[in-house]
Protein backbone atom coordinates (compact mmCIF):
# COMPACT_ATOMS: atom_id res chain seq x y z
CA UNK A 1 0.00 0.00 0.00
CA UNK A 2 1.18 3.79 -0.96
CA UNK A 3 2.48 5.11 2.50
CA UNK A 4 0.50 8.74 1.11
CA UNK A 5 -2.88 6.40 0.57
CA UNK A 6 -3.14 5.54 4.27
CA UNK A 7 -5.86 7.37 5.78
CA UNK A 8 -6.05 6.28 9.40
CA UNK A 9 -2.69 8.18 9.40
CA UNK A 10 -4.13 11.38 7.67
CA UNK A 11 -5.78 12.94 10.77
CA UNK A 12 -2.72 12.24 13.33
CA UNK A 13 -0.66 14.15 10.22
CA UNK A 14 -2.82 16.89 9.84
CA UNK A 15 -2.16 17.41 13.80
CA UNK A 16 1.47 17.29 14.14
CA UNK A 17 2.02 19.43 11.23
CA UNK A 18 0.01 21.77 12.35
CA UNK A 19 1.13 21.73 15.85
CA UNK A 20 4.71 21.25 15.17
CA UNK A 21 5.09 24.14 12.42
CA UNK A 22 3.00 26.56 14.90
CA UNK A 23 5.83 25.51 17.67
CA UNK A 24 8.32 26.55 15.30
CA UNK A 25 6.72 29.88 14.60
CA UNK A 26 6.14 30.27 18.58
CA UNK A 27 10.41 29.13 18.67
CA UNK A 28 10.88 32.00 16.61
CA UNK A 29 8.79 34.71 17.86
CA UNK A 30 10.49 33.82 21.62
CA UNK A 31 14.27 34.35 19.60
CA UNK A 32 13.40 37.60 18.13
CA UNK A 33 11.95 38.87 21.46
CA UNK A 34 15.56 37.74 22.71
CA UNK A 35 17.30 39.15 20.74
CA UNK A 36 15.75 42.63 20.45
CA UNK A 37 15.04 42.98 23.97
CA UNK A 38 16.86 40.44 26.12
CA UNK A 39 20.12 39.88 24.91
CA UNK A 40 21.62 42.79 24.91
CA UNK A 41 19.85 44.32 28.57
CA UNK A 42 21.01 41.19 30.45
CA UNK A 43 24.32 41.36 29.35
CA UNK A 44 24.98 44.93 29.80
CA UNK A 45 23.63 44.22 33.49
CA UNK A 46 25.68 41.51 34.13
CA UNK A 47 28.74 42.91 32.69
CA UNK A 48 27.78 46.64 35.16
CA UNK A 49 27.14 43.85 38.02
CA UNK A 50 30.69 42.08 37.89
CA UNK A 51 32.64 45.64 37.29
CA UNK A 52 30.76 46.44 40.71
CA UNK A 53 31.45 43.85 42.20
CA UNK A 54 35.37 44.31 41.84
CA UNK A 55 35.54 47.63 43.38
CA UNK A 56 32.98 46.13 45.96
CA UNK A 57 35.53 43.12 46.93
CA UNK A 58 38.59 45.69 46.83
CA UNK A 59 36.69 47.94 49.71
CA UNK A 60 35.66 44.90 51.58
CA UNK A 61 31.83 45.94 50.94
CA UNK A 62 30.08 42.33 50.92
CA UNK A 63 26.21 43.69 51.25
CA UNK A 64 27.22 45.22 47.77
CA UNK A 65 29.08 42.03 46.17
CA UNK A 66 25.80 39.88 47.48
CA UNK A 67 23.53 42.61 45.73
CA UNK A 68 25.56 42.87 42.43
CA UNK A 69 25.48 38.82 42.40
CA UNK A 70 21.57 38.88 43.08
CA UNK A 71 21.69 40.91 39.82
CA UNK A 72 23.33 38.60 37.92
CA UNK A 73 20.93 35.89 39.42
CA UNK A 74 18.12 37.07 38.09
CA UNK A 75 19.03 38.58 34.95
CA UNK A 76 20.66 34.97 34.37
CA UNK A 77 17.25 33.24 35.01
CA UNK A 78 15.49 35.36 32.82
CA UNK A 79 17.86 35.05 29.98
CA UNK A 80 18.22 31.31 30.76
CA UNK A 81 14.31 30.55 30.43
CA UNK A 82 13.84 32.74 27.55
CA UNK A 83 16.35 30.61 25.68
CA UNK A 84 15.52 27.63 27.16
CA UNK A 85 11.85 28.01 25.90
CA UNK A 86 13.15 29.06 22.78
CA UNK A 87 15.45 26.07 22.12
CA UNK A 88 12.97 23.52 23.60
CA UNK A 89 10.09 24.81 21.65
CA UNK A 90 12.05 24.97 18.91
CA UNK A 91 13.26 21.42 18.72
CA UNK A 92 9.84 20.25 20.22
CA UNK A 93 8.22 21.56 16.78
CA UNK A 94 11.04 19.66 14.68
CA UNK A 95 9.91 16.46 16.24
CA UNK A 96 6.23 17.08 15.90
CA UNK A 97 6.72 17.08 12.04
CA UNK A 98 9.05 14.53 12.08
CA UNK A 99 6.86 12.01 13.66
CA UNK A 100 4.13 13.41 10.95
CA UNK A 101 6.78 12.64 8.12
CA UNK A 102 6.71 8.95 10.07
CA UNK A 103 4.05 7.62 10.83
CA UNK A 104 3.00 6.50 7.30
CA UNK A 105 5.32 4.01 8.08
CA UNK A 106 4.00 2.67 10.74
CA UNK A 107 1.03 -0.20 10.83
CA UNK A 108 -0.11 1.86 14.52
CA UNK A 109 -4.04 1.98 14.55
CA UNK A 110 -6.07 4.78 14.23
CA UNK A 111 -7.10 5.77 17.27
CA UNK A 112 -3.21 5.00 18.77
CA UNK A 113 -2.06 7.39 16.39
CA UNK A 114 -4.75 10.07 17.31
CA UNK A 115 -3.48 9.67 20.87
CA UNK A 116 0.00 9.81 20.18
CA UNK A 117 -0.70 13.16 17.94
CA UNK A 118 -2.78 14.75 20.81
CA UNK A 119 0.00 13.51 23.49
CA UNK A 120 2.98 15.04 21.38
CA UNK A 121 1.05 17.79 21.18
CA UNK A 122 0.09 18.54 25.04
CA UNK A 123 3.36 17.47 26.23
CA UNK A 124 5.36 19.90 24.03
CA UNK A 125 2.61 23.13 25.55
CA UNK A 126 3.33 21.46 28.98
CA UNK A 127 7.20 21.69 28.73
CA UNK A 128 6.81 25.51 27.37
CA UNK A 129 4.42 26.05 30.18
CA UNK A 130 6.49 24.66 32.54
CA UNK A 131 10.00 26.24 32.10
CA UNK A 132 8.67 30.24 31.50
CA UNK A 133 6.13 29.33 34.79
CA UNK A 134 9.11 28.30 36.89
CA UNK A 135 11.01 31.69 36.06
CA UNK A 136 7.64 33.95 36.41
CA UNK A 137 5.98 32.22 39.07
CA UNK A 138 7.22 29.57 40.96
CA UNK A 139 10.23 27.22 40.83
CA UNK A 140 8.17 23.91 41.16
CA UNK A 141 6.73 24.61 38.15
CA UNK A 142 9.47 22.75 35.98
CA UNK A 143 8.37 19.44 36.99
CA UNK A 144 5.67 20.18 34.15
CA UNK A 145 8.80 20.57 31.79
CA UNK A 146 9.74 17.34 33.06
CA UNK A 147 6.19 15.74 33.10
CA UNK A 148 6.08 17.21 28.93
CA UNK A 149 9.55 15.77 27.96
CA UNK A 150 8.40 12.30 29.42
CA UNK A 151 5.09 11.98 27.40
CA UNK A 152 7.55 13.28 24.48
CA UNK A 153 9.79 10.84 25.00
CA UNK A 154 6.82 8.05 25.13
CA UNK A 155 5.54 9.77 22.02
CA UNK A 156 9.02 8.97 20.04
CA UNK A 157 9.25 5.39 21.54
CA UNK A 158 5.49 4.67 20.22
CA UNK A 159 6.63 5.68 16.45
CA UNK A 160 9.95 3.62 16.78
CA UNK A 161 8.63 0.58 18.03
CA UNK A 162 5.47 1.29 15.14
CA UNK A 163 8.71 1.53 12.84
CA UNK A 164 10.37 -1.64 14.31
CA UNK A 165 6.48 -4.14 14.05
CA UNK A 166 6.28 -2.73 10.35
CA UNK A 167 3.26 -4.79 9.50
CA UNK A 168 0.34 -5.03 7.34
CA UNK A 169 -0.44 -1.97 6.29
CA UNK A 170 2.75 -0.23 6.80
CA UNK A 171 3.75 1.98 3.77
CA UNK A 172 6.59 1.48 1.14
CA UNK A 173 9.70 3.61 1.91
CA UNK A 174 10.59 4.49 -1.54
CA UNK A 175 7.20 4.92 -3.03
CA UNK A 176 6.30 6.98 0.20
CA UNK A 177 9.46 9.40 -0.54
CA UNK A 178 9.66 9.63 -4.30
CA UNK A 179 5.69 10.26 -3.81
CA UNK A 180 7.04 12.87 -1.21
CA UNK A 181 9.56 14.61 -3.33
CA UNK A 182 7.82 14.51 -6.71
CA UNK A 183 7.52 18.44 -6.39
CA UNK A 184 10.36 20.70 -7.69
CA UNK A 185 9.67 22.66 -4.72
CA UNK A 186 10.38 19.68 -2.12
CA UNK A 187 13.52 19.20 -4.06
CA UNK A 188 14.71 22.83 -4.26
CA UNK A 189 13.84 22.33 0.18
CA UNK A 190 16.10 19.47 0.27
CA UNK A 191 19.37 20.64 -1.64
CA UNK A 192 19.10 23.74 0.32
CA UNK A 193 18.45 22.04 3.48
CA UNK A 194 21.26 19.45 2.70
CA UNK A 195 23.88 22.19 1.75
CA UNK A 196 23.09 24.68 5.01
CA UNK A 197 23.51 21.43 7.25
CA UNK A 198 27.06 21.03 5.46
CA UNK A 199 27.94 24.57 6.14
CA UNK A 200 26.35 24.87 9.89
CA UNK A 201 28.61 21.47 10.59
CA UNK A 202 31.79 22.98 9.11
CA UNK A 203 30.96 26.35 10.91
CA UNK A 204 30.76 24.28 14.37
CA UNK A 205 34.10 22.46 13.61
CA UNK A 206 35.51 25.70 13.20
CA UNK A 207 34.03 26.73 16.81
CA UNK A 208 35.28 23.24 18.14
CA UNK A 209 38.59 24.04 17.14
CA UNK A 210 38.65 27.15 18.59
CA UNK A 211 37.36 25.97 22.11
CA UNK A 212 39.95 23.08 21.61
CA UNK A 213 42.61 25.77 20.94
CA UNK A 214 42.25 27.38 24.32
CA UNK A 215 39.60 29.93 23.97
CA UNK A 216 37.37 28.53 26.60
CA UNK A 217 39.87 28.39 29.54
CA UNK A 218 41.65 31.34 28.39
CA UNK A 219 37.96 33.26 28.97
CA UNK A 220 36.80 31.23 32.01
CA UNK A 221 40.53 32.40 33.61
CA UNK A 222 39.55 35.79 33.39
CA UNK A 223 37.79 35.52 36.57
CA UNK A 224 41.17 34.16 38.13
CA UNK A 225 43.10 37.20 36.55
CA UNK A 226 40.66 39.66 38.37
CA UNK A 227 41.14 37.91 41.63
CA UNK A 228 44.79 38.21 41.09
CA UNK A 229 44.38 41.94 40.06
CA UNK A 230 42.57 42.34 43.63
CA UNK A 231 45.11 40.76 45.76
CA UNK A 232 47.50 43.40 44.15
CA UNK A 233 45.12 46.17 45.05
CA UNK A 234 44.48 46.63 41.28
CA UNK A 235 40.82 47.78 40.68
CA UNK A 236 40.66 49.05 37.35
CA UNK A 237 42.56 45.92 36.11
CA UNK A 238 40.63 43.63 37.76
CA UNK A 239 37.55 45.77 36.20
CA UNK A 240 38.96 45.14 33.09
CA UNK A 241 39.65 41.47 32.99
CA UNK A 242 36.06 40.86 33.73
CA UNK A 243 34.81 42.76 31.22
CA UNK A 244 37.27 40.51 29.28
CA UNK A 245 35.35 37.62 30.43
CA UNK A 246 32.30 38.77 29.80
CA UNK A 247 33.02 39.92 26.18
CA UNK A 248 34.67 36.37 25.85
CA UNK A 249 31.40 34.67 27.08
CA UNK A 250 29.08 36.34 24.47
CA UNK A 251 31.49 36.29 22.20
CA UNK A 252 31.50 32.57 22.70
CA UNK A 253 27.62 32.18 22.91
CA UNK A 254 26.53 34.47 19.82
CA UNK A 255 29.40 32.15 17.84
CA UNK A 256 27.33 28.94 19.21
CA UNK A 257 23.92 30.69 18.02
CA UNK A 258 25.40 31.26 14.50
CA UNK A 259 26.45 27.20 14.11
CA UNK A 260 23.05 26.34 15.76
CA UNK A 261 20.83 28.37 13.57
CA UNK A 262 22.15 26.61 10.42
CA UNK A 263 21.01 22.79 11.30
CA UNK A 264 17.97 23.94 12.74
CA UNK A 265 16.71 25.63 9.85
CA UNK A 266 17.31 23.14 7.36
CA UNK A 267 16.27 20.12 9.65
CA UNK A 268 13.20 22.30 9.30
CA UNK A 269 13.29 22.78 5.45
CA UNK A 270 14.45 18.85 5.58
CA UNK A 271 10.90 18.68 7.20
CA UNK A 272 8.92 20.68 4.44
CA UNK A 273 9.98 19.00 1.51
CA UNK A 274 8.89 15.57 3.15
CA UNK A 275 5.20 17.51 4.01
CA UNK A 276 4.65 19.44 1.17
CA UNK A 277 1.12 17.52 0.97
CA UNK A 278 -0.10 18.56 3.88
CA UNK A 279 1.05 22.19 3.61
CA UNK A 280 -2.14 23.43 1.30
CA UNK A 281 -0.37 26.22 -0.91
CA UNK A 282 -0.16 26.46 -4.76
CA UNK A 283 2.87 24.61 -6.74
CA UNK A 284 4.65 28.25 -7.89
CA UNK A 285 3.27 30.18 -4.60
CA UNK A 286 5.25 27.36 -2.59
CA UNK A 287 8.13 27.75 -5.05
CA UNK A 288 9.06 31.29 -4.64
CA UNK A 289 7.89 30.46 -0.66
CA UNK A 290 10.79 28.16 -0.60
CA UNK A 291 13.26 30.06 -2.48
CA UNK A 292 12.51 33.47 -0.01
CA UNK A 293 12.80 30.78 2.61
CA UNK A 294 16.08 28.99 1.98
CA UNK A 295 17.50 32.63 1.17
CA UNK A 296 16.43 34.04 4.68
CA UNK A 297 17.76 30.48 6.09
CA UNK A 298 21.36 30.84 4.77
CA UNK A 299 21.00 34.73 5.38
CA UNK A 300 19.92 34.40 9.79
CA UNK A 301 23.41 32.30 10.65
CA UNK A 302 25.75 34.58 8.06
CA UNK A 303 24.41 37.50 10.17
CA UNK A 304 24.95 36.37 13.88
CA UNK A 305 28.48 35.48 12.78
CA UNK A 306 29.50 38.40 11.02
CA UNK A 307 27.86 40.75 13.83
CA UNK A 308 30.38 38.90 16.73
CA UNK A 309 33.17 38.61 14.70
CA UNK A 310 33.18 41.68 12.42
CA UNK A 311 30.63 44.54 12.69
CA UNK A 312 28.16 44.53 15.82
CA UNK A 313 25.36 46.30 13.65
CA UNK A 314 24.97 43.24 11.18
CA UNK A 315 23.08 41.99 14.17
CA UNK A 316 20.29 44.42 13.12
CA UNK A 317 20.07 42.11 9.49
CA UNK A 318 20.33 38.96 12.21
CA UNK A 319 17.00 40.10 13.85
CA UNK A 320 15.41 41.30 11.03
CA UNK A 321 16.24 38.75 9.15
CA UNK A 322 14.62 36.33 11.94
CA UNK A 323 11.16 38.56 11.20
CA UNK A 324 10.78 37.71 8.10
CA UNK A 325 11.60 34.05 8.71
CA UNK A 326 8.35 34.10 11.20
CA UNK A 327 6.54 35.67 8.93
CA UNK A 328 7.19 33.17 6.19
CA UNK A 329 6.41 30.76 8.89
CA UNK A 330 2.98 31.94 9.30
CA UNK A 331 2.35 31.25 5.89
CA UNK A 332 2.99 27.80 6.20
CA UNK A 333 0.74 27.31 9.24
CA UNK A 334 -1.83 28.61 6.97
CA UNK A 335 -1.05 26.19 4.29
CA UNK A 336 -1.43 23.79 7.10
CA UNK A 337 -4.65 24.77 8.53
CA UNK A 338 -6.43 25.18 4.78
CA UNK A 339 -5.08 21.71 3.98
CA UNK A 340 -7.07 20.82 6.68
CA UNK A 341 -10.33 21.37 5.54
CA UNK A 342 -9.33 20.27 1.76
CA UNK A 343 -7.98 16.71 3.28
CA UNK A 344 -11.80 16.76 5.82
CA UNK A 345 -13.83 16.78 2.36
CA UNK A 346 -11.57 14.23 1.25
CA UNK A 347 -12.38 12.12 3.75
CA UNK A 348 -15.98 12.84 3.40
CA UNK A 349 -16.57 12.17 -0.11
CA UNK A 350 -14.29 8.95 0.21
CA UNK A 351 -16.58 7.83 3.00
CA UNK B 1 18.14 -0.90 0.34
CA UNK B 2 14.52 -0.15 2.54
CA UNK B 3 15.82 -1.82 5.42
CA UNK B 4 19.23 -0.09 5.29
CA UNK B 5 17.21 3.24 5.42
CA UNK B 6 14.83 2.01 7.99
CA UNK B 7 17.65 0.91 10.18
CA UNK B 8 19.23 4.34 10.12
CA UNK B 9 15.65 5.81 10.98
CA UNK B 10 15.63 3.76 13.71
CA UNK B 11 19.05 4.32 14.93
CA UNK B 12 18.39 8.32 14.11
CA UNK B 13 14.81 7.77 16.22
CA UNK B 14 16.76 5.61 19.29
CA UNK B 15 19.71 8.53 19.53
CA UNK B 16 16.77 11.15 20.11
CA UNK B 17 15.67 9.01 22.72
CA UNK B 18 19.00 8.67 24.53
CA UNK B 19 19.36 12.26 24.16
CA UNK B 20 16.02 13.07 25.91
CA UNK B 21 17.26 10.45 28.94
CA UNK B 22 20.63 12.05 28.86
CA UNK B 23 19.19 15.47 29.52
CA UNK B 24 16.15 14.09 31.84
CA UNK B 25 19.04 12.25 34.15
CA UNK B 26 21.13 15.59 33.88
CA UNK B 27 18.44 17.21 35.37
CA UNK B 28 17.68 15.13 38.02
CA UNK B 29 21.04 14.28 39.06
CA UNK B 30 22.55 17.38 38.87
CA UNK B 31 20.17 20.48 39.25
CA UNK B 32 17.49 22.04 36.93
CA UNK B 33 19.44 25.37 36.91
CA UNK B 34 23.42 24.63 37.01
CA UNK B 35 24.04 27.68 35.35
CA UNK B 36 22.29 29.48 38.11
CA UNK B 37 24.03 27.22 40.87
CA UNK B 38 27.28 27.81 39.19
CA UNK B 39 26.98 32.15 39.58
CA UNK B 40 26.12 30.98 43.45
CA UNK B 41 29.09 29.86 44.07
CA UNK B 42 31.03 32.27 42.25
CA UNK B 43 29.24 34.67 44.77
CA UNK B 44 30.27 32.18 47.77
CA UNK B 45 33.89 32.92 46.55
CA UNK B 46 33.90 36.63 46.05
CA UNK B 47 31.42 37.50 49.53
CA UNK B 48 33.97 35.21 51.54
CA UNK B 49 37.03 37.35 49.66
CA UNK B 50 34.71 40.89 50.32
CA UNK B 51 34.24 39.67 53.94
CA UNK B 52 38.27 38.50 55.09
CA UNK B 53 40.02 40.68 52.68
CA UNK B 54 43.09 38.90 50.66
CA UNK B 55 45.36 37.09 53.18
CA UNK B 56 47.16 34.04 52.23
CA UNK B 57 44.95 31.30 52.98
CA UNK B 58 41.26 33.08 51.89
CA UNK B 59 43.35 34.07 48.49
CA UNK B 60 43.93 30.57 48.09
CA UNK B 61 40.77 29.64 49.09
CA UNK B 62 38.51 32.01 46.82
CA UNK B 63 40.85 30.95 43.49
CA UNK B 64 40.41 27.34 44.43
CA UNK B 65 36.36 27.85 44.55
CA UNK B 66 36.93 29.51 41.02
CA UNK B 67 38.92 26.84 39.68
CA UNK B 68 36.23 24.54 41.08
CA UNK B 69 33.52 26.41 39.32
CA UNK B 70 35.25 27.19 35.90
CA UNK B 71 36.13 23.08 35.69
CA UNK B 72 32.44 22.79 36.35
CA UNK B 73 31.15 24.91 33.73
CA UNK B 74 33.06 23.06 31.06
CA UNK B 75 31.71 20.09 32.11
CA UNK B 76 28.18 21.59 31.99
CA UNK B 77 29.06 22.72 28.87
CA UNK B 78 29.87 19.18 27.41
CA UNK B 79 26.80 17.79 29.33
CA UNK B 80 24.48 20.19 27.32
CA UNK B 81 26.68 19.79 24.27
CA UNK B 82 25.93 16.09 24.78
CA UNK B 83 21.84 16.46 25.13
CA UNK B 84 21.35 18.83 21.98
CA UNK B 85 23.78 17.37 19.63
CA UNK B 86 22.32 13.71 20.26
CA UNK B 87 18.35 14.68 19.64
CA UNK B 88 19.59 16.93 16.89
CA UNK B 89 21.94 14.61 14.95
CA UNK B 90 19.18 11.65 15.59
CA UNK B 91 16.47 14.20 13.82
CA UNK B 92 19.14 14.42 10.98
CA UNK B 93 19.83 10.99 10.22
CA UNK B 94 16.07 9.68 11.00
CA UNK B 95 15.48 12.44 7.59
CA UNK B 96 18.19 11.64 5.69
CA UNK B 97 18.04 7.80 6.43
CA UNK B 98 14.49 8.44 4.48
CA UNK B 99 15.34 10.50 1.71
CA UNK B 100 19.16 8.98 1.52
CA UNK B 101 17.84 6.47 -1.47
CA UNK B 102 16.70 9.85 -3.59
CA UNK B 103 20.09 11.69 -3.13
CA UNK B 104 22.43 9.60 -3.73
CA UNK B 105 20.62 7.49 -6.28
CA UNK B 106 22.75 4.90 -8.16
CA UNK B 107 25.73 6.07 -6.09
CA UNK B 108 28.09 2.66 -5.67
CA UNK B 109 28.81 4.13 -1.86
CA UNK B 110 25.63 4.78 -0.65
CA UNK B 111 25.71 1.52 1.98
CA UNK B 112 28.86 3.05 3.28
CA UNK B 113 27.75 6.48 3.65
CA UNK B 114 24.91 5.13 5.58
CA UNK B 115 27.22 3.19 7.61
CA UNK B 116 29.40 6.23 8.50
CA UNK B 117 26.63 8.18 9.20
CA UNK B 118 25.10 6.18 11.73
CA UNK B 119 28.32 5.63 13.31
CA UNK B 120 29.36 9.19 13.15
CA UNK B 121 26.21 10.65 14.39
CA UNK B 122 26.46 8.04 17.43
CA UNK B 123 30.05 8.51 18.66
CA UNK B 124 29.91 12.39 18.70
CA UNK B 125 27.19 12.85 21.13
CA UNK B 126 29.10 10.32 23.29
CA UNK B 127 32.67 11.64 22.92
CA UNK B 128 31.10 15.14 24.45
CA UNK B 129 29.23 12.94 27.42
CA UNK B 130 32.72 11.28 28.02
CA UNK B 131 34.06 14.72 28.33
CA UNK B 132 31.42 15.97 30.73
CA UNK B 133 32.34 12.63 32.90
CA UNK B 134 35.87 14.01 33.20
CA UNK B 135 37.13 11.65 30.26
CA UNK B 136 38.70 14.64 27.80
CA UNK B 137 41.09 12.90 25.87
CA UNK B 138 39.10 9.86 25.26
CA UNK B 139 36.08 12.50 24.40
CA UNK B 140 37.73 14.62 22.15
CA UNK B 141 39.10 11.91 20.37
CA UNK B 142 35.40 10.10 19.81
CA UNK B 143 33.91 13.80 19.14
CA UNK B 144 36.48 14.11 16.30
CA UNK B 145 36.24 10.94 14.64
CA UNK B 146 32.70 11.42 14.66
CA UNK B 147 32.27 15.02 13.37
CA UNK B 148 34.63 13.71 10.20
CA UNK B 149 32.42 11.03 9.94
CA UNK B 150 29.29 13.19 9.80
CA UNK B 151 30.73 16.37 7.75
CA UNK B 152 32.55 13.94 5.30
CA UNK B 153 29.04 11.89 4.59
CA UNK B 154 26.94 14.78 4.45
CA UNK B 155 29.46 16.79 1.78
CA UNK B 156 29.03 13.63 -0.22
CA UNK B 157 25.32 13.78 -0.13
CA UNK B 158 25.41 17.38 -1.04
CA UNK B 159 28.08 16.70 -3.67
CA UNK B 160 25.71 14.02 -5.63
CA UNK B 161 22.74 15.94 -5.18
CA UNK B 162 23.71 18.95 -6.48
CA UNK B 163 25.59 17.57 -9.36
CA UNK B 164 22.42 15.08 -9.94
CA UNK B 165 19.84 16.91 -12.53
CA UNK B 166 16.08 16.38 -11.51
CA UNK B 167 15.53 14.49 -14.12
CA UNK B 168 17.59 11.85 -13.00
CA UNK B 169 16.61 11.42 -9.65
Amino acid sequence: MSADNRPSTVAAERILVLSGVTYVFLAMVLGVLFAFVVSHVANSGMKEAWTGIMAAVAIGDSTTVREQFAVIADLSAMRGRIMNSHSHIGASGLLALLLAALLPLTSLSRNTLRLLAWSVVSAVILQFAGVLCAYYFDFQAIYLADLGATILFAGVAIVLCGLLRRGEGAGDLTTYVQSRLNSPASRLLLKAGVTLLLLGMLLGSYLAWLIVSGEETQSLSAVAQSVEHLMEKDVSAAQSAIANFKFTQAKSGINAAAHSHGPVLALFMLLLALLRHRINLGERFFRLFSIAFATLSFALPLWIFLAINFWFNFRFFANYTGVLLACLTLVVIYGAARSKAENNDAAGEEA
Amino acid sequence: MEKIQLRLVITGLLLILLGFLYGMIHTIAVDHAPRLQLREDYKVAFTQAADKGFDNRTSKSTMNNIESVNARTIEYQRAIGAHTHAIYLGLMITILGLVLNFALANSPYKFHIMGALGAGAAIYPLGLALQASGMILAGEVMALLGSVAVIGCIGLIVLKLLTNNDAEQ
